[in-house]
């Protein structure tokens, strides 16, 4: 009796694992028709517009990466999905740059957001499966923050060997020759300086060490310019990691005589002081609107094709721009897409969405405090290049 | 000396109180029923939002998660009270132990390589099954104990029926373990409505989409919080906030509820 029970609960406890194996093995291998019917709702629209869009797309397209991006996609995405009524749905999440390059490389993502254009081994394996598009979507820029109490916002000068010495360890002192001898003025107290970085994969800090790297030759050799580097500063402790922008913005509020690089965006929501940055003609600037649209002028007489490789231009090439009031980081910030898409519908609701981001999208009343607008030449690279989205 | 001790026992209870007086001061005034329906807020403008999605997505994952863990691990339970002295229930328990301790997020991992890479979305069905692998050992445990309060007399007079051993054990005994297993189901829901990590590699999160079907992104609360929390904007902390008070008392609730159902079989 002991044995046959023993034996038949474990055949029952086998048959109900079975089954439920089984119904999940078949939730989702079915899922494919609920799931075309599901985005593939076509409604038609009663009153007869203008336009030749007679048929109206509803659905769902995900993407994910940059953090930089996300407070301006969100923006975008929250006014589309009104415009539209809620019949599109633009769910953006931020990894950052890094991570939202790699999730796209694997396939799991519509669209990429990412500070640096796609990297060039990843662009290169995509050209077997149909190629890709990049192209930018706001202009963005990187600010020096730092964090000492007698010193205001706007007031503290640098040059970018300086900031390259900081992080190199180079200087550890705020009171340091070389900080003293570029603001004169100023009350610089004798205490070390954190130097605070991301932690995380981080177009920010591609763009940032950049930067460095055009600035000093040290930098470009010891450290380089990547998504993630071995920061020298570290190895002396006085180096902090922060998780993303709002990571290493909270690091410096919270860390008397800190200094770190976020996205302007960041900087001006948490209330950081700013520094001023020397730029290639000597002057020492702040992001303004006229510093960025005069940094932007260089950028876009560089301007690639949306299909082709930009990762070898920006953002090495073009930060640190030359003009008397050019603020040296300035960087666009990039959407990468798939040329080639299994469902019509996703492709026909990318085309509308980033269509629109690109030409009303651009208006002053749709961009975030600390982005700024992209000239109309360079709104034309992703509009030519959503010409080139297909499905299979 | 037993002074010292009950003091170190009231210390230690202080964390929670704290932690439920924090929440609800910085979060009750959210909970309202707009925020719990509508679409979360952008950044900046007029708007104060909620955090319907992510309500809505964390019911459907918890419930998946309990339907999925429930039934494993309501019969390894089983299992493992009726033929513990079984090698196989031996080296079960064992597993379930590390289980228990596992890191979730590796769960997430794991979650991502089988159900989200291969099918190239993010979807709610990976998060659910991952949840439920980090509650199966806690259900499994439970149910374990459930059944093996039962006096031994009670099985014995079970089987002398002449019934069928899945009658005797699903039907007859489960009665008398029902609060337990209750209980069980209930421990492992609330710990599939909290998990964050399992759920960062495999949901994505949704802005603006309750429910989009198992093979689409979907939003959970823990996740909400975490991201919004990391924002620089003071909107998305006060939803985040409000958040962590629609969390918090869904979890007190099921405690309560738990709690309940254990002072029943007391009495």
């Amino acid at each position: 009796m002991k044995m046959k029970a023993n034996t038949k609960l474990v055949l029952t406890t086998i048959v109900v694992i079975a089954v439920a194996v089984l119904v999940s093995i078949f939730a989702l291998s079915s899922w494919q028709t609920p799931t075309q019917q599901t985005t593939a709702t076509y409604t038609a629209t009663t009153e007869t517009t203008p336009t030749p869009t007679t048929i109206q797309l509803s659905g769902m397209i995900n993407g994910a990466g940059a953090t930089f991006l996300n407070p301006q996609m969100q923006a975008w995405a929250s006014k589309f999905y009104e415009l539209t009524g809620g019949r599109i749905q633009v769910n953006y999440q931020s990894i950052g740059s890094g991570a939202g390059q790699a999730k796209f490389r694997e396939g799991v993502l519509d669209f990429a957001g990412s500070d640096p254009p796609l990297k060039a081994d990843i662009y290169n394996e995509f050209k077997d499966k149909g190629g890709i598009i990049q192209f930018p979507v706001v202009i963005g820029t990187i600010v020096i923050v730092h964090n000492i109490p007698t010193v205001e916002s706007g007031k503290l000068k640098l040059t970018g060997e300086v900031v390259a010495k900081i992080y190199l360890g180079e200087i550890i002192y705020w009171d340091d020759p070389e900080i003293k001898a570029l603001n004169p003025e100023l009350n610089l107290p004798h205490e070390k300086i954190i130097a605070v970085h991301r932690s995380d994969g981080s177009g920010t800090t591609r763009v940032f060490t950049a930067y460095l790297a055009k600035v000093s030759k040290d930098w470009k050799d010891k450290v380089g310019s990547d998504f993630t580097v071995a920061w020298p500063v570290d190895q002396l402790g006085n180096g902090v990691g922060g998780k993303g922008n709002e990571g290493v913005a909270a690091a410096v509020k919270q860390n008397l005589y800190s200094i770190g690089y976020v996205e302007t965006a960041y900087a001006y929501e948490v209330g950081l002081k700013v520094a001023l940055i020397q730029n290639r003609d000597g002057n020492y600037v702040l992001p303004t609107r006229e510093a960025v649209e005069s940094a932007a002028k260089t950028l876009v007489t560089v301007l690639p094709r949306a299909y082709e490789d930009w990762s070898h231009i920006f953002p090495d090439e073009t930060v640190d721009a030359p003009g008397k009031e050019s603020y040296p980081i300035t960087s666009f910030s990039f959407v990468i897409l798939r040329q080639v898409y299994d469902d019509p519908v996703k492709v026909a609701i990318l085309k509308e969405f980033f269509q629109w981001v690109l030409t009303e999208g651009q208006k002053d009343e749709n961009i975030v405090k600390g982005y700024e607008p992209l000239p109309p030449e360079v709104s034309m690279v992703g509009l030519e290049g959503l010409k080139l989205l297909r499905t299979t | 000396m037993l002074g010292v001790i009950s003091s170190l026992a009231i210390i230690s209870a202080i964390p929670i109180f704290a932690i439920i007086i924090n929440i609800y001061s910085e979060g009750a005034r959210h909970l309202t029923l707009n925020f719990l329906i509508d679409l979360p807020p952008p950044p900046v403008s007029g708007k104060s939002g909620g955090i319907g999605p992510a309500l809505v997505g964390s019911l459907i994952l918890t419930l998946l998660a309990v339907a999925i863990g429930g039934s494993i691990g309501f019969f390894t339970g089983l299992y493992l009270s009726e033929f513990s002295h079984t090698r196989l229930a031996h080296y079960t328990q064992i597993f379930l132990q590390i289980m228990v301790e596992f890191p979730t997020i590796i769960i997430g991992l794991f979650a991502y390589m089988v159900l989200v890479a291969p099918l190239k979305r993010f979807n709610a069905l990976a998060g659910a099954f991952a949840l439920s692998i980090v509650i199966i050992p806690y259900i499994a445990l439970n149910v374990r104990e459930a059944y093996r309060s039962i006096p031994y007399t009670l099985k014995e007079a079970a089987f002398s029926l002449g019934v069928s051993a899945p009658i005797a054990y699903l039907r007859i005994l489960l009665s008398t373990a029902r609060r337990g297993v209750l209980t069980a189901l209930l421990i492992g829901m609330a710990k599939a409505a909290g998990e964050t990590a399992p759920l960062l590699l495999t949901i994505l999160g949704t802005t603006f989409t309750y429910f989009g079907g198992l093979d689409q992104p979907i939003n959970a609360i823990p996740l909400l919080i975490y991201n919004f929390a990391l924002s620089p904007y003071e909107r998305w902390h006060q939803v985040a906030w409000g958040a962590a008070a629609v969390l918090l008392t869904i979890t007190l609730m099921i405690f309560i509820i738990s709690r309940l159902v254990v002072r029943e079989v007391k009495v």
